[in-house]
């Protein structure tokens, strides 16, 4: 049950669904659901009106060039899990999938929208991070492009008048894969620590790119820039990768804690994690090279 | 419930008959279903998209009642336990379960039976492990899940197994 009420706005054109979210205040865009519609049940988003974007047909694609992915903004986690095309130029991506939520809630859900949300614990932050998928955004004024960066995330950089319409990712070329893993809860399906990792190597083996990114264990998922850069230059062959995981000490602090897992203990598996997934992108950059 | 002067209009197929309703657009799918419509196999357990007694078909997909708004719903098709059987004849995934003695209170029936429907729509031949996975937003707190496992692999189209074809 939803306790309050609010207005109802079916946009057609995304030109109207900006009209909508510019003529009152309040406003939401509703596209999947999948978190909004929990966070209405516990009263903790009060919208006063809802510009449910299901009807923009534009907004439902999956455009897969290469290594280039455009994903729309109706495009479901489903619809990723289950792209061979997908598969086959980024398997991250259904990889990742299918560890969110279960899979009615991943028939709704949007990888667009739980980039706008930006969930604590979700898990499409950190493959957008790490990915640093290009926003798409429109607004009043236009269209605009919004790059996720180690410290630009897109909830704070995106107006409550726009709506993100795309995600596109440009894979690098070369030796590169990438890898999600998380620890979820076991009711909520929600990561109590994930990350995500991107590395690239060059045909000597040295690393010339690394991403990683942890959500769960942050007050918003973010990318790990001291862990990147002690990993960036070397030869992954001589590498200690639990040594490198194990280093991360400092920003303890940052780490949250909650009933479900103390920080001390989310510190934890965030080390464990960050070794799992180096090791298994390694793994796959070494069977593929 | 008297709509609200919000409310608005949601045409949707429910079952196969066309419905015309107007409802406050802050109300779930399962609610209407149950409150407006009479149809009270979905059922409300956890009403925080986790125990998954609510799950339905919309448009082919099976998908969490009480997380979705009846009126995300206009120009769907939605189809719950009461539109799967023909008659007294049941469907198959009904006929399995009752079969291989897949339920005891029967409370997440109705949502393990669509969520299966949807199962062997894109798989016609799932392993015990891809069933595992696809109901595993599905709770029982009965069974143990060990016979519901059992009545899925017997519908999977290389079991051997007798039962289910009801």
């Amino acid at each position: 049950m939803i306790p309050t009420g609010c207005s109802y706005h079916r946009p057609q054109s995304i030109d109207q669904a900006v009209d909508a979210l510019t003529s009152g205040s309040g406003a939401v865009i509703l596209a999947g659901g999948q978190s909004l519609i929990p966070l209405m049940k516990l009263g903790q988003s009060r919208p006063a009106a809802l510009v449910d974007v299901a009807g923009i047909a534009s907004l439902r694609y999956l455009n897969v060039e290469g290594r280039r992915i455009a994903i729309g903004a109706l495009t479901t986690a489903r619809d990723l899990e289950r792209s061979t095309d997908l598969a086959a130029a980024v398997p991250v991506f259904a990889q990742a999938a299918k560890q969110i939520a279960d899979p009615a809630v991943r028939a709704r859900g949007t990888f667009v929208g739980a980039l706008a949300f930006g969930d604590p614990g979700g898990d499409w932050p950190a493959i957008g991070l790490a990915l640093e998928a290009t926003l798409e955004v429109c607004g009043p004024s236009g269209s605009r492009q919004v790059q996720i960066g180690a410290n630009l995330t897109p909830w704070e950089a995106i107006k409550r008048n726009e709506i993100i319409a795309s995600a596109t990712i440009e894979v690098p070329d070369g030796r590169t894969a990438a890898v999600y893993a998380k620890v979820r809860h076991p009711a909520s399906g929600y990561a109590l620590v994930g990350v995500a990792v991107l590395l690239t190597l060059d045909a000597a083996g040295v690393c010339t790119r690394c991403r990683i990114a942890a959500t769960g264990a942050l007050r918003r998922p973010a990318r790990l820039p001291t862990i990147e850069a002690s990993i960036l230059g070397s030869n992954l062959d001589g590498l200690d990768l639990e040594e490198v995981a194990a280093s991360l000490r400092a920003p303890l602090a940052g780490i949250t804690g909650d009933a479900y897992a103390g920080s001390a203990q989310r510190a934890q598996l965030l080390r464990v994690l960050i070794h799992r997934t180096l090791h298994q992108t390694v793994a796959k950059l070494t069977s593929h090279p | 419930m008297t709509p609200a002067d919000s409310a608005i209009e949601v045409r949707l197929r429910v079952n196969g008959l066309d419905r015309e309703i107007d409802v406050d657009p802050c109300r779930l799918l399962v609610e209407v279903l149950r409150d407006d419509l009479g149809l009270t196999g979905a059922h409300v357990g956890c009403d925080s998209s986790q125990c998954g007694a609510c799950v339905v078909l919309l448009n082919g997909l099976a998908a969490k009642a009480c997380t979705v708004l009846a009126a995300q719903c206009n120009e769907s098709e939605v189809t719950t336990i009461e539109g799967l059987s023909s008659g007294s004849e049941l469907h198959r995934v009904q006929a399995a379960f009752q079969e291989h003695h897949a339920l005891q209170c029967g409370f997440c029936t109705p949502g393990m039976i669509m969520t299966t429907v949807d199962l062997l729509t894109t798989n016609p031949s799932p392993t015990e492990a891809e069933i595992t996975e696809a109901l595993h937003g599905n709770l029982c707190r009965c069974t143990g899940y060990v016979n519901i496992v059992r009545a899925v692999l017997s519908l999977a189209a290389h079991s051997s197994s007798e039962g289910g074809e009801g």
